[in-house]
């Protein structure tokens, strides 16, 4: 429906979240189909494990937060068709939660973090604008990689005599 | 922290159970639920600075409507107040505290940081630039015109707050199963009544006496025959 008013948007998979070393956030990795292009996106600790939850499939034993927000959806039964990453701007995200209710289409602003811990629940598509996927990914890695002491690589790799520690690998976990 | 993952609970962890038998006390005088240390000396709660907010009442129109949103067990509900929030330091936890209008009963729940701050941005009225999850909640049942009719705490189990969200959606009402402390957290932003089933109240009580009665020594009896 509205997906095919924007040409530019394109379809992202969840790889994982880890832990920056640098502060107490956590970052999430996006992927384009193409595997072309990677989209790092920093949370808190609460909205990182609220997506960890979502791909590791745990149901814990009371509804958190975003469960909760699934909840509503499925008892008044609202469909959530899509979730946009949308803009960046000062090195902030921003997303757009897409509903369906009574036939009718609605936009819901949102962070990113939820849009995508939602999405994940209610097994929605994650779109991203492909200005936001060029603009946005690759210069956040790259100041993000220049933060990264040593220290940062782990341990197992300065053991293993690894001369060429590899800081992507982090993200595949 | 682990074992408060997910859940809002009535009882400190077992690990503290001592520590908290001796040190963690409701005044129902001062209104405060006093958190001290293991040897009793220091006494958190009055400086803390959560506890100057207001009461929040919650009085409203929506009241009609929640009057009729009696739990399953049919008890009778006691409408309840965020009286604020405590930092409990042995478990680095908060604790919300909800207190009934009359202000004899007071219910503490114990809720990750997460959930506190979720809380606490309600009662001082912060709207951060970007909305939090719970502002995301509210905004998409705005959006689709689903109205919050109340928050009830309806159980106490294992040490374990149960709740429910009453909506009005199209024609008809809905319960959604939550925790408290997104049900507060939303019913707060709702400007929406907050209850508390009466069992829940009473289990509370008994929970505290059991409690205390753990840490009883024989010593403590008095000598009957004398």
């Amino acid at each position: 429906m509205s997906v095919k008013q924007h040409t530019d948007l394109i379809p992202l998979t969840v790889l994982g979240v880890t832990d920056d070393p640098n502060t107490d956030t956590q970052i999430v990795i996006l992927q384009d189909e193409a595997q072309a292009d990677i989209l790092p996106i920093w949370m808190g600790p609460a909205e990182g494990t609220a997506i960890r939850h979502a791909l590791d499939d745990m149901v814990p034993p009371r509804p958190t937060s975003h469960d909760l927000m699934a909840s509503f959806l499925t008892h008044l039964d609202i469909r959530l068709t899509h979730v946009v990453v949308t803009n960046v701007q000062n090195n902030t995200y921003y997303a757009m939660i897409y509903l369906c209710s009574d036939e009718r289409a609605r936009t819901v602003d949102a962070r990113p973090s939820d849009a995508i811990a939602l999405a994940l629940r209610a097994k929605c598509p994650i779109y991203v604008t492909q200005d936001v996927l060029k603009n946005g990914g690759g210069a956040n890695v790259a100041t993000w990689l220049a933060k990264l002491g040593p220290q940062a690589c782990g341990p197992s790799q300065s053991e293993t005599q690894d001369d060429s520690p590899k800081t992507s690998q982090e993200t595949e976990d | 922290m682990p074992l408060y993952a997910g859940e809002d609970t009535a009882l400190i962890p077992t690990l503290n159970a001592f520590h908290i038998g001796r040190g963690y006390s409701i005044d129902n005088r001062k209104n405060e639920v006093i958190v001290s240390d293991p040897g009793g000396s220091t006494v958190y709660g009055s400086h803390n600075r959560w506890l100057c907010h207001a009461d929040r009442s919650s009085h409203n129109a929506h009241n009609r409507h929640a009057d009729s949103c009696t739990p399953e067990t049919g008890s009778m509900l006691t409408q309840m107040n965020v009286r604020g929030l405590l930092f409990d330091p042995y478990n680095n936890a908060y604790i919300v505290i909800l207190r009934d209008e009359h202000r004899s009963d007071m219910l503490p729940i114990w809720v990750g940081k997460s959930e506190a701050s979720a809380i606490g941005f309600a009662l001082e009225n912060i709207s951060p630039p970007r909305p939090t999850t719970h502002d995301l909640m509210k905004s998409m049942l705005d959006n689709v015109d689903a109205k919050i009719l109340s928050a009830v705490v309806t159980d106490l189990k294992d040490n374990t707050y149960y709740a429910k969200i009453h909506l009005w959606y199209g024609d008809s009402e809905y319960s959604v199963d939550a925790r408290p402390s997104d049900a507060i957290a939303l019913a707060l932003r709702a400007e929406a009544p907050i209850f508390t089933a009466e069992t829940v109240l009473r289990k509370q009580r008994s929970e505290e006496l059991e409690r205390w009665l753990e840490n009883v020594k024989p010593e403590d009896f008095g000598k009957l025959d004398t």
